[in-house]
């Protein structure tokens, strides 16, 4: 008996070990999980004068995205190697599965490819820890043009100390859709200023209106990201975090304010139950009461809107204004990107890999292949190439065109670690659920805040 | 050495070989992790830069300033005491209904193991998550036979539960093991029994449970070793929320290394439940004696 007991007992030694070995495995990935393959060098078709003046050049290029993109860019590579023969570049594709991973593994090993698509939320991480891990766009002027870029979307998008260590690949942002008709009906409107408070009171009419219907509907995540975070810079004039000092923007009664104003939502019928809501997590538009009309807007991003509009095909969809309140110290609301593209500090190549971006973004041609793949265009010439295949229309073009009228401050960087996220999206929610009072709440997200803080 | 000997261990080498496949991955996907994982828990290691030597900070931190963690510990608990008896008693139940004689009675075994061969797997948590979601087939039958209906995931209240009513419903291999068990019963002990006119559940008191008390202690340990390490259902039903009502120690662990990066402190976490587990099952040994009737007086 003894012996079945040693059995049983090392059993379950084995069956535990295999779960304490988890917390390690992603450190030593250093897998290869995109798919490697080199465009057609098409150099042999040469032999033009510029060729023989240069000395061959491959360049490796890294993004993630799906076929469409895929496909895209495999066309502008070759459109671009025609034109320049003496430079191939080598694809290395796949999708954002894992992307992070290697990204960082390649960074920190100096093996990253010369030009590589990045996230926006992961860049600060990275400068912070090595700016030279990035070439400065500003160094080459002479082939890189920036002057197609507004001014402020360069600002907000990869610019760190005046250095431009990433160019955006697209234009984005947070955006609001509402239902017209059903709006116009009820007598509320988003297409003129309005404040958060207006909010509420607009939420008031639909409830009298039709006492199963809600004004606005968000996920956990639009908590933290449409509420909590631009609420705050407009009260505070600050970032929720403050990336040069490493401290808190807002003060516990700041925070408060914030999370009354979400009790509000919620004990008033203005946002439709959490208990509801979580179940369709980041898809509002599986909601069944999103497509029987029973919201009246939606808080979402300009690259979400065209879903929602589609789930409700009975819908008459526009794209409204945002919430900024009397006084506001900062808009809170700005334009992002989708990604951003970046030049590795360590490629030999640098010029070459410029000369490519500059192709990339500023040649009308392959504007015209790339369309919207990556949201869209940053620049002028991939705007009017858009427009003239009448391609750039529609709500998320519009949503777009609302988000660049605010010039609120970004907040990448410590506000977005996903650390911080989580803390701020738990607190919102809490309230939502009514569960705990926002001074409560307030008081121990400030202390898991803190505790944050002091570990960078 | 004599001819003999050196042909035993030619035969032992290429015993090794056959077993390499098998050898090579216990050293490198579960040794090594293993060992390694001890080392990075008394760390500082976010990837990005080398691991920084801090001896027991991350202990010191897990049971003195992470609430979240005894929050955690908390919920896996509560979930192992409702799933381990709750899937033993389902098994048992099932087990002793198919032990029956009657025609077909194979195919209707294969169909009640059926849940346990796709069960735990990511698909059965999704049609979990389908089946009670807010317009769910549960929630439109509630409807039907004009009963209230709830929001079964979305309620911080009915989340865990629900999860925990997946986990009841993949009994399985739990009542596999019940069923060769109560085949090995001895019939001639009923036989006895019937001349002495017990009744049935005298007999099942008295005959049954004794006759199969040391699967049932397998059982018991097999099922609060998984039931600690849970995780799937949690990151797929219900990603450990709502408000974290259905955070058990696995999605904490998961989490803290791949979604902050820090994989010191996750290193620790996943330590800590391997303690945790062993302290829990030389408990349960303890009271094995108690449990578990042994035809030798339990001597040896």
């Amino acid at each position: 008996m003894k012996k079945l007991k040693l059995t049983a007992l090392l059993v379950t030694m084995a069956m535990t070990a295999s779960l304490a070995g988890c917390g390690n495995s992603a450190s030593e990935e250093t897998t290869d999980g995109t798919q490697s393959s080199q465009a057609t060098a098409t150099q042999e078709a040469a032999g033009t004068e510029t060729a023989e003046n240069h000395d061959p050049v491959t360049l490796r290029f890294m993004w993630w995205g799906g076929d469409e993109r895929a496909q895209a860019t495999l066309d502008v590579i070759d459109k671009f190697e025609q034109e320049y023969p003496w430079i191939t570049i080598e694809a290395e594709y796949g999708s954002s599965d894992g992307y992070q991973e290697k990204l960082t593994a390649q960074l920190v090993s100096g093996t990253v490819a010369d030009i590589f698509q990045m996230g926006t939320g992961w860049m600060p991480g990275y400068v912070e820890s090595n700016a030279g891990y990035f070439a400065d766009f500003k160094d080459f002027s002479d082939v890189f043009d920036l002057s197609t870029f507004e001014e402020s979307i360069l600002k907000n998008n990869g610019q760190f100390d005046g250095h431009q260590y990433g160019v955006p690949t697209g234009i984005s942002g947070h955006a609001l859709i509402y239902n017209k008709k059903v709006a116009d009906e009820i007598g509320v409107d988003f297409s003129s200023d309005y404040t958060w408070d207006d909010i509420v009171e607009m939420g008031k009419k639909v409830k009298e209106y039709d006492k199963d219907m809600y004004l606005l509907t968000m996920g956990s995540s639009e908590l933290n990201t449409m509420i909590v975070r631009p609420y705050l810079q407009q009260l505070t004039g600050s970032t929720v975090l403050v990336n040069e000092t490493k401290k808190r923007g807002f003060e516990e009664k700041d925070l408060v304010e914030v999370l009354n104003y979400i009790k509000a939502l919620y004990d008033e019928g203005v946002a439709s139950p959490m208990s509801t809501v979580i179940a369709y997590g980041a898809d509002l538009g599986t909601d069944p009461n999103w497509i029987n009309q029973k919201y009246v807007a939606a808080f979402g991003y300009s690259s979400t809107v065209e879903t929602l509009q589609a789930a409700c095909p009975d819908g008459n969809f526009a794209a409204g204004k945002l919430p900024v309140m009397t006084n506001a110290k900062d808009e809170g609301w700005y334009c992002n990107a989708p990604q951003y593209m970046c030049v590795s500090g360590a490629s030999e190549h640098q010029e070459e890999a410029m000369m490519f971006l500059n192709y990339f973004y500023n040649n009308a041609d392959a504007a015209k292949i790339l369309k919207t793949v990556r949201s869209v265009p940053p620049t002028s010439v991939g705007q009017e190439a858009c427009t003239e295949l009448g391609i750039l229309e529609g709500i998320a073009k519009d949503s777009v065109d609302i988000i660049q009228t605010y010039t609120g401050t970004n907040d990448l960087g410590l506000t977005t670690e996903e650390e911080v996220t989580a803390i701020l999206q738990d607190a919102a929610t809490q309230v939502a659920y009514g569960q705990g009072t926002p001074e409560d709440v307030a008081k121990s997200t400030i202390s898991l805040l803190d505790n944050y803080l002091s570990s960078k | 050495m004599t001819p003999k000997k050196k042909k035993i261990k030619r035969k032992q080498w290429i015993g090794l070989v056959f077993i390499a496949p098998w050898l090579i991955g216990l050293i490198g996907l579960q040794v090594y992790p293993f060992v390694a994982s001890l080392f990075y828990s008394f760390t500082e290691y976010n990837i990005m830069s080398s691991p920084k030597w801090i001896g027991l900070a991350n202990y010191v931190k897990l049971f003195t300033a992470d609430n979240e963690f005894w929050y955690s510990v908390k919920v896996t608990l509560i979930y192992t005491i409702f799933t381990v008896p709750g899937k033993l008693t389902v098994a048992l139940i099932v087990a002793l209904v198919m032990n029956k004689n009657m025609k077909g009675i194979n195919f209707i075994r294969t169909i009640y193991y059926i849940p346990s061969l796709i069960g735990g797997s990511i698909g059965i948590a999704i049609l979990w998550k389908l089946m009670f979601q807010e317009e769910g087939i549960i929630n439109s039958l509630l409807k039907a036979i004009h009963l209230p209906t709830l929001h079964w995931l979305g309620d911080p209240k009915t989340a865990l539960p629900t999860i925990i009513l997946l986990q009841l419903w993949t009994f399985g291999s739990s009542f596999v093991m019940f069923l060769a068990a109560l085949k090995n019963v001895p019939a001639d002990l009923y036989e006895a029994a019937d001349i002495d006119g017990a009744s049935s559940w005298k007999k099942f008191v008295k005959i049954t449970l004794p006759q199969i008390s040391s699967i049932i202690f397998f059982n018991i340990i097999m099922q609060t070793i998984t039931a600690l390490q849970s995780f799937t259902s949690s990151l797929v039903i219900t990603n450990g929320g709502p408000l974290k009502s259905t955070y058990v120690l696995g999605m904490k662990l998961y989490t803290e290394a791949f979604s902050f990066y820090k994989m010191g402190y996750a290193c620790a976490i996943s330590w800590v439940i391997f303690i945790m587990i062993m302290i829990v099952t030389m408990i349960l040994f303890r009271f094995s004696s108690m449990m578990v009737y042994y035809e030798d007086g339990n001597d040896f």
